[in-house]
């Protein structure tokens, strides 16, 4: 398991607790969606990697999500994706 | 949301509130509905009620003294243990007594959205203008505060993206997506969002003072770390932001409130 807690916290601005979880969270991930993350982290841009019709370019600039968001989502999309659309919708 | 993940978003100063003193200046509608804010509420004096609920907790007081000489008398002296036991009652008592005084929290939002069930009927709602959208909003906001226990000083609106629906930032205010005056299919996100933010006013007042909103301490003690250190943000990880206890209550509760509530 690697550890991407600092650099969340450091580059990306989260906090120490949301850092904790969502390091979990990218670990989990299947492997396509890390390679995207390791791609994230070595400087490439990532924006038109999709799931469907959904991009981390759509969810950063609509739905005003930080990219390391936007990664988990599209791998949250593509093991549920209707389930996971009612959650991108609750942003209230 | 909460406060400090509504990110910046412009905002509507002019709510109807700064703009009529938070009545509208004409009767004339559109719809041809009176405007929601016309409606009456029947008075109650907060004087009663202060005095009801001093001599209610002056009444628990003396049933505390009394389980207390109770305990006593059954050989529980062992100090932790009784002031434990004590406190667990006196929070049932307090909890059931302000349930009486001001009534099942959900229910009586339910009731609020009943007594403008008119405004907020598909039909109706079609009919009315953005002024009248805002005055009914606004209404409903003022009446479940009272509900809710506390002041709700109304609903403002901001333009923003069109998947943030709204926010609560400590100011009184619930904060909603302006598109809910603008597009009629927002009708059933409205009401649900002010009862959201609502709730999550009510998560703030109760996780400080959990008897006076009837909530047991083991919620209220979760919903403040959940508020800080604890806060997860739906723009650093939405399952998360989605999964916390205090945004699973507030969308139960709206859901309720709603189901409830004769308007769907």
């Amino acid at each position: 398991m690697k550890d991407y807690t600092s650099i969340l916290i450091s580059d990306y601005g989260f906090s120490d607790y949301e850092a904790t979880l969502t390091n979990i969270d990218l670990n989990n991930m299947d492997e396509d969606s890390i390679s995207i993350l390791e791609k994230l982290l070595n400087g490439d841009d990532i924006s038109n990697y999709s799931y469907r019709d959904i991009s981390i370019g759509t969810l950063v600039k609509e739905y005003n999500l930080s990219v390391i968001a936007a990664i988990l989502s599209i791998n949250m999309l593509k093991k549920d994706y209707d389930g996971f659309i009612k959650v991108l919708n609750s942003n209230k | 949301m909460v406060s400090s993940a509504a990110g910046s978003i412009e905002k509507f100063n002019d709510t109807i509130s700064d703009r009529f003193g938070n009545k509208p200046v004409s009767n004339s509608t559109t719809s041809g509905l009176p405007y929601a804010s016309s409606l009456e509420e029947p008075y109650v004096l907060q004087r009663d009620i202060k005095e009801m609920i001093q001599s209610g907790l002056s009444a628990i007081d003396r049933r505390v003294e009394a389980k207390e000489d109770d305990l006593k008398n059954k050989g529980i002296t062992d100090p932790e243990a009784l002031n434990a036991m004590l406190q667990q009652f006196r929070d049932e008592c307090e909890i059931e007594f302000y349930n009486d005084v001001y009534g099942d929290v959900s229910v009586k939002c339910s009731e609020c959205l009943k007594k403008l069930s008119q405004h907020f009927k598909k039909s109706n709602w079609d009919r009315m203008d953005s002024l009248e959208r805002e005055d009914a909003l606004n209404t409903l906001a003022l009446s479940a505060g009272k509900a809710f226990r506390f002041d709700v000083r109304g609903v403002r609106f901001y333009n923003g993206n069109p998947n943030s629906r709204g926010y609560y930032s400590g100011d009184g205010y619930l904060y909603l997506n302006s598109d809910v005056l603008s597009d009629s299919n927002n009708r059933l996100d409205a009401i649900d969002t002010v009862f959201h933010e609502g709730r999550h006013a009510f998560q703030h007042a109760a996780a400080n003072n959990p008897n006076m909103y009837s909530i047991d301490r083991i919620t209220a003690s979760q919903w403040k770390n959940n508020f800080y250190p604890n806060y997860i943000r739906y723009e650093q990880n939405p399952m998360r932001y989605f999964s916390q206890p205090i945004e699973v209550d507030a969308r139960t509760f709206a859901e309720t409130v709603i189901k409830n509530g004769g308007i769907v």
